[in-house]
């Protein structure tokens, strides 16, 4: 099943959700319509595993107990709707996406995080990053990459790095292009130390952030994207 | 660029693959709910413990707290207080010799424990 929804679209081809078959998305929807306490009832029983999954995902770089307040949050967001007058009945599991990915960012700011929000803002950097090298140049024009695998695959061993290191990651993905003109890791140590509130020194980020890549180019060519490892 | 060494501008080049290439997963508009992130074993107990009452406190206007505190076993307790604090362990590896610290330490307390328990019988 595919149901496009407002700007956002659901698949849920096969997937076992839960231990017996969860109400469709269509479903979901006459239940909000006829009555919308027991649509949030049948969209949690049903959707909750999935809300999480999605929140994780999003939510990179933050702790399970973030995430599951980010749950909490966004179930709490929902009856308040479904509660407001004119509540619009329609694709009910796109609004709760769309509820959580508010507050995964609210949450990632209230950690000190910089949730990026345009897409644009790096096409410039990165084109100059690869056209320095090779590789780079290679990875531009490549045609024969599964990308959205390798996206997938990448997302996964990031969200899998230890403490520090995935702290600097998310850092470094979050503020790439404010601080690449400066070529410097300073920039870095210094958002890094507002995430951790700890001093952090320039020479130490600099160091997770080295120790991560090597962990995520090891575990990609693992997995058979053997192109990023540029050593 | 040029007074760049190669193996900096390799480094440059696989930061912009993996930023580029992160920014656009978490873009993507689409929930393609068949790779979204698995559920660790853990995660699955505490959503599996999430049952009707849970939603129901929450339209009911109750206060409701699905983060469990951490709980703390006695022997934990004293393993804290014998040096291993939670603040000094928090360091992302642990070194081999620091590992031995920990191990010895452990054992110390221990051994305290059931001297204690000898004391008490």
């Amino acid at each position: 099943m595919r149901v496009a929804v407002g700007d956002v679209s659901i698949s849920t081809n096969g997937v076992p959700m839960a231990a017996h078959n969860p109400v469709s998305e269509k479903e979901l929807e006459a239940v909000f319509k006829d009555d919308p306490e027991f649509g949030i009832e049948a969209l949690f029983g049903d959707y909750r595993d999935v809300i999480f999954r999605y929140i994780k995902k999003h939510g990179w770089g933050l702790q399970h107990a973030d995430w599951l307040d980010v749950l909490q949050k966004s179930m709490l967001e929902l009856i308040i709707k479904v509660r407001a007058p004119g509540f619009d009945h329609r694709k009910p599991l796109a609004l709760v996406f769309t509820i959580a990915q508010r507050r995964i960012k609210d949450k990632l700011r209230r950690a000190k995080h910089r949730p990026s929000s345009n897409p644009d803002a790096i096409l410039n950097h990165v084109a100059r990053d690869y056209a320095g090298s090779d590789f780079g140049l290679k990875w531009r024009y490549a045609d024969d990459i599964h990308w959205d695998d390798f996206r997938r695959a990448l997302h996964e061993i990031v969200a899998t790095l230890p403490g520090k290191q995935l702290t600097v990651a998310r850092v470094f993905v979050d503020n790439y292009e404010d601080f690449r003109e400066r070529d410097t890791y300073a920039p870095l140590a210094m958002l890094v130390s507002r995430v951790t509130g700890e001093v952090e020194t320039v020479a130490g980020v600099k160091s997770a952030w080295h120790e991560a890549k090597a962990k995520i180019v090891r575990e990609l060519t693992r997995r058979g994207f053997n192109f990023c490892d540029t050593e | 660029m040029t007074d760049r060494s190669k193996q900096d501008r390799d480094q440059r080049a696989l930061d912009a693959l993996i930023v580029s290439q992160l920014r656009l997963r978490e873009q993507c508009d689409n929930v393609d709910i068949d790779h979204l992130p698995k559920l660790t074993k853990e995660e699955h107990e505490v959503l599996a413990s999430l049952d009707s009452e849970f939603i129901n406190r929450l339209l009911s206007g109750g206060s409701t707290s699905i983060i469990d505190e951490p709980t703390i076993e006695v022997n934990e307790e004293l393993l804290c207080a014998g040096g291993m604090s939670y603040g000094l362990n928090r360091a992302e590896e642990i070194d081999e010799r620091t590992a031995a610290e920990i191990e010895l330490k452990r054992n110390e307390i221990i051994e305290r424990l059931e001297r204690g328990e000898g004391r008490h019988e």
